[in-house]
């Protein structure tokens, strides 16, 4: 059986956010595994880490979305590793486990016999947003939106259960090609 | 002994420095790189790495940094070297790695932080094969690192 899992990495320094009640923020990367056994990953995240980082900082990248220009924290970027088949466990993976070694939590997303139409999808998704300059805003457009539209347009939906942790903005819909984003795409 | 170690290990972490043990033909005296002046250097390798990576703006996932990082740790260290190391230096903590073992290896890991924004990281994890499996008796068979990010 083939599997298609969303991996929670936290980001410790969100544990702000659990004084006003939220839970730690995390970030999604997205897994396959395919019946030998081979797995493959998807992340994407901002283009710059600017080292002043601030709620002012965010608050205007919500305000650059609406102009569609880099933020402070830069643009949408896909990881150039995506794609790359990896061993789960070994030390250099980076998506399903922390530095040292302890499995992040995890959702099934899907699971079936052959899987690689959908994850050939997701890989399509995430590189054409990639490509796509769009703002980067950490609380509303950032790399969990990437992963539920890849979802999405898979049609897979974004797990939404018990083992599901909290994700800012992975409801948020991306455009992934430039027809999208002016809306003149073709209608089917 | 350890100031020799490291001022000899930096002095061999240039570019083109092959990743083995120091040189004995490099000689620096302990009252000229003290262990901040050996921690500075580093950061400053680690820094313009990250200001690299930052301009280049191609986000930050996992890049390989053992040519920065692995001087410092060469083939035949005994773990209390290495521990005292990054003790020294502030490179976070040895820890059991508990994720797939090397077969014939025993790894630690370390992790320390370069960068800690509200929204995001960035952070260096040190990785190490053991020979042997006491900590007594162990010696680093390798050293990797790699720069990492964090974001939502």
């Amino acid at each position: 059986m083939e599997t298609i899992t969303v991996y929670y990495s936290p980001l410790d320094s969100t544990r702000i956010v659990e004084y006003v009640g939220l839970k730690i923020a995390h970030h999604i990367g997205i897994i396959y595994t395919n019946s030998a056994g081979q797995s493959f990953g998807v992340s994407s995240g901002p283009s710059v880490q600017s080292v002043q980082q601030s709620p002012d900082n965010a608050l205007h990248a919500i305000l650059d979305m609406a102009n569609n220009k880099p933020s402070d924290f830069g643009t949408l970027v896909s990881d150039p590793h995506n794609n790359t088949p990896f061993v789960k466990g070994r030390m250099d993976d980076y998506y399903t486990q922390d530095y040292q070694g302890k499995e992040f939590p995890h959702a099934l997303a899907l699971e079936g016999k052959d899987l690689s139409a959908q994850w050939a999808i997701i890989v399509k998704t995430y590189a054409a947003i990639g490509k796509m300059h769009l703002t980067y805003s950490p609380t509303s457009q950032n790399s969990n939106s990437m992963a539920g539209e890849a979802l999405r347009r898979a049609g897979i939906p974004v797990p939404f259960s018990v083992n599901a942790k909290f994700a800012p903005a992975e409801f948020t819909h991306l455009p992934a090609y430039e027809c999208e984003m002016a809306r003149t795409c073709p209608t089917k | 002994m350890l100031t020799f170690f490291l001022a000899s290990a930096l002095v061999l972490s240039g570019p083109s420095a092959p990743m083995h043990a120091p040189d004995s033909n490099i000689i620096v005296a302990d009252d000229v790189a003290s262990p901040m002046d050996l921690r500075k250097d580093l950061m400053d390798r680690l820094m313009d790495k990250f200001h690299a990576m930052n301009d280049a703006q191609q986000g930050f996932f996992q890049d390989d940094i053992s040519p920065i990082i692995a001087p410092y740790f060469p083939p035949g260290q005994p773990y209390a070297e290495t521990q005292k190391v990054i003790q020294d230096q502030k490179l976070g903590e040895l820890k059991k790695f508990e994720g797939m073992q090397e077969p014939g290896s025993t790894q630690y890991v370390s992790r320390f932080s370069l960068m800690n924004g509200m929204f995001s990281e960035v952070y260096i994890v040190l990785n190490f094969d053991f020979a042997g499996q006491t900590q007594a008796g162990m010696t680093v068979k390798k050293a990797t690192a790699y720069i990492r990010g964090g974001n939502m």
